[in-house]
């Protein structure tokens, strides 16, 4: 057998597309080893479930970062400042302006040259204080100078200001635009396009808003009316792209489920395929040798799992109980452990049985075991591997097909989990095509490749044992 | 009787059960009541049409199938009652070469292997003292330079040297008794003859006991001592070889000799044509004498009556038919 195996390698790289197939299926693999060394399964899951408090510093819906080259247009990634963390353009000083009483300073720049308005704004913030809170002043200062005042207030504890969503912010920015320009915008302004966009007519229009270039600053300026009093912010503008996947309505980085999800699927896949094919084939080699009563029970058996409607049997199951996505391998193995293919090996083990080299060892007095392990499995082996092959694909589809149905499971950061989110995110409805079509892409080449290769294999095994 | 069989059975029958759905509906009656004996040493050919039982009876003599009744004596023990356990160690000492040199050898195993297998699988010698058994086994069988074929797969192998395969696999472990199931009747004829002049040699230099399965009487001929001629499922006739051939005695047997077109010098006893009529059935076999139907000596009310026991008729002849009834007397 291993003969024919090694020959049929061989043979296997005479063929392109199977070339091109197992290329995919090795650059999978490497990136499931990248993954699986790089981000630990549980921090996987964790950053998968933890939710918005840990994403708050990453775009909602951004797109992957490649989007630029695409576009030709350079679109905004996240900036992010903290005044707690002196650097470059961060500059905060405290100047003592009687007995208790100081002055706070807070300057922050940072130059802006993308194409596009960021998707979002927020201010972080931290105070401490005794008694009284202190009074904070915060102002935006656009490249060609125009000074917007944000917020007067006396924060009482650590919070975010989430500016792009300050309707009052908002009316005061209509109303200056009205004063500047003696016409309100057509469209609904928001803070954030406010903000950003270039100060002439073109903001009243929503296609016409063009982004300012230039180094923009927030000047903050407080009164800490306690000595131990102190105030730091951070500023968080967020981009439109993200990472080399994107953000999805969570803020949470596509990549690390899509790159979670190879070595999930592949894993999943060739459990499921492998397994099933060894099982079917043992419970096949058992009833075709023993026959009789094992054989007809067997067969019943085998019928009624045929009969049984595979998926509402799974998706009764895991709707029973909320099992993890080993469970659903689980079960999903034996459910098919009785299939069809049973039936089919049971075929081939009765022909090899009945074969004259079979009934020589027996004549040589080889026992049961040694027959079966020795003399029929390895005949049987090379027949399954396309097979085997083939149906990675299948069960790397089941997936995907369970988690979009909503009975996949919701902890592990898969493709198909990425699909549903996509669809109940309503992906394709707003555009954001990369949510959906990055997974589906993914399951598409893994598909391709093992079709590719499952195909050029059987070219390759069946005719050769047609042939011995 | 031979006095010194390696090989006896007796009244030895075996039967198929034919299912349908759900239960028996009959049986095939694949061999029925056959006694057979094969000395030491000596090589016995059973002839027969197709489908009369030759390869089931060849099974039975190496407990490959459980016969319903009689007896199967091998070097004096009942192969019917022992255990599997038993007749695995019996079946070291005997042998089996098929007809299909194709599907008689495991195409994943090396020639090696595969005559390696049936030490290994009795647990015969270390692995150095079978590596020297496996290559002279090949040298006997004419597959030389034994490493050289060894190391081949059977798809890499000719016909011939495939049935060579067979022949080292099935004289490894120096059995006492091989069957031999048309071995050479899947093979060119220009092979056939060194085949046979092989198992030829080994017979000599082993002292092995042979059974010869054919249809070809030519070959029988060249190659047995003894002949036993079977009717469905029943021996109708057994003698020295050549004299069976020169003068048969049951119809069955004139029928098939009869049956070669062209008795030229060489004589070239090649079964060409069945006797007239069609084989009867094994599951309802004729009442009587199972060749009866086809009989040109066919006697009414006795023939189809009466099932003719063996009679001697001369010097280690025997045929089961009722024309013998008045010249000879019941063995
Ligand atoms: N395992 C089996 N199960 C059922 N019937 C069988 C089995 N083996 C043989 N038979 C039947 O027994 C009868 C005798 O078969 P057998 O193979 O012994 O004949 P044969 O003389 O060797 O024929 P051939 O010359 O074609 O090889 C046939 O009718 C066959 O169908
Ligand atoms: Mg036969």
């Amino acid at each position: 057998m291993s003969s024919i195996i090694a020959e049929g390698l061989k043979s296997v790289a005479s063929y392109k597309s199977a070339l091109i197939g197992a290329a995919i299926i090795l650059m999978l693999v490497g990136i499931s080893i990248y993954t699986v060394a790089a981000i630990p399964y549980d921090e996987a899951v964790r950053l998968w479930r933890a939710g918005e408090q840990t994403w708050i510093e990453a775009p909602r819906n951004a797109y992957p970062t490649w989007y630029s080259y695409i576009l030709q247009k350079r679109l905004p990634e996240t900036i992010i400042k903290d005044s707690s963390k002196p650097e470059l353009g961060v500059n905060k000083v405290i100047v003592p302006a009687g007995e208790t009483i100081k002055v706070l300073r807070i300057e922050m720049s940072f130059a802006f040259d993308y194409d596009d308005i960021p998707s979002e704004i927020n201010i972080f913030y931290t105070v401490r204080y005794n008694k009284s809170a202190p009074q904070i002043t915060m102002t935006w200062i656009k490249p060609d100078g125009t000074e917007i005042e944000l917020r007067k207030f006396n924060p009482g504890s650590d919070g975010a200001y989430y500016l792009s969503v300050d309707a009052s912010l908002a009316s005061r920015e209509v109303e200056r635009l009205v004063n500047k320009f003696g016409q309100r915008p057509s469209y609904e302004l928001t803070p954030t396009v406010s903000l950003f966009a270039v100060e002439d007519r073109s903001i009243l229009e929503r296609d016409t808003v063009t982004v300012m270039k230039g180094v923009y600053r927030l000047s903050v300026e407080g009164l800490l009316l306690d000595p131990q009093s102190d105030f730091d912010l951070k500023l968080v503008v967020y981009g439109k792209v993200y990472g080399w996947a994107g953000t999805d309505h969570l803020r949470r980085d596509i990549g690390i489920a899509l790159l979670w999800g190879t070595p999930i699927a592949l894993t999943f896949g060739l459990i499921a395929s492998v397994s099933i094919a060894l099982i079917q084939m043992a419970i096949g080699a058992v009833s075709a040798w023993f026959g009789g009563v094992v054989d007809n029970f067997i067969q019943r058996v085998t019928e009624v799992f045929i009969v049984l409607p595979f998926l509402p049997t799974l998706i009764m199951v895991s709707t029973l109980y909320k099992i993890d996505i080993w469970t659903i391998l689980l079960v999903v193995i034996i459910l098919l452990s009785f299939g069809p293919g049973v039936k089919n090996y049971r075929a081939v083990f009765l022909q090899l049985k009945e074969s004259q080299y079979i009934e020589a060892a027996k004549a040589f007095g080889a026992g049961a075991p040694r027959i079966i392990l020795l003399h029929l499995v390895p005949r049987v082996i090379p027949t399954m591997i396309p097979a085997i092959v083939y149906s990675v694909a299948d069960f790397v589809f089941l997936e995907a097909a369970l988690a979009i149905l909503g009975i996949g499971d919701p902890r592990t950061p898969t493709w198909g989990k990425v699909i549903e989110d996509s669809f109940y995110g309503g992906a394709l409805f707003k555009g954001l095509y990369y949510w959906t079509l990055q997974p589906a892409f993914l399951l598409l080449i893994t598909s391709l490749s093992f079709a590719l290769v499952g195909l050029t294999l059987d070219k390759i095994f069946n005719p050769r044992l047609r042939e011995v | 009787m031979t006095t010194e069989s390696l090989v006896r059975t007796e009244e030895l029958r075996i039967y198929f059960p034919v299912r349908k759905f759900f239960g028996t509906v009959g049986e095939v009656k694949a061999v029925d009541g056959v006694n057979l004996s094969i000395g030491r040493k000596e090589t016995v050919a059973l002839v027969g049409e197709s489908g009369c039982g030759k390869t089931t009876l060849g099974r039975a003599l190496l407990g490959l199938v459980k016969p319903k009744s009689g007896k199967i004596f091998f070097d004096g023990t009942d192969l019917t009652i022992l255990s599997e356990r038993e007749l695995k160690l019996m079946r070291r000492r005997m042998g089996v070469v098929f007809q299909d040199p194709y599907a008689s050898l495991n195409p994943s195993f090396t020639v090696y292997r595969i005559v390696e297998e049936p030490l290994v699988v009795n647990k015969i010698g270390s692995k150095e003292e079978r590596r020297e058994m496996v290559l002279k086994a090949l040298e006997e069988v004419k597959l030389n330079p034994a490493e050289f074929f060894a190391s081949k797969y059977p798809h890499m192998l000719s016909g011939g040297q495939r049935q060579r395969v067979a022949i080292a696999r099935a004289i490894i472990t120096k059995p006492e008794f091989v069957v031999t199931d048309e071995p050479v009747s899947m093979l060119d004829a220009s092979i056939r003859v060194e085949i046979l002049l092989l198992f030829r040699e080994i017979q000599k230099k082993h002292g092995v006991s042979f059974l010869y399965i054919t249809h070809d009487l030519a070959t029988a001929k060249y190659f047995s001592d003894r002949i036993a001629i079977m009717y469905a499922g029943r021996i109708v006739e057994t003698g020295p070889t050549k004299a069976v051939l020169s003068e048969p005695l049951h119809p069955y047997t004139q029928a098939l000799i009869d049956a070669i077109p062209d008795p030229d010098p060489s004589n070239r006893f090649v079964m060409r044509k069945i006797p007239p009529g069609q084989p009867p059935s094994l599951v309802n076999p004729p009442k009587g004498c199972r060749f009866h139907p086809r009989c040109p000596f066919f006697m009414q009310g006795k023939c189809d009556v009466l099932e003719p026991p063996m009679y001697r008729v001369g010097v280690e002849r025997f045929s089961a038919c009722f024309l013998h009834e008045e010249k000879v007397t019941i063995k």
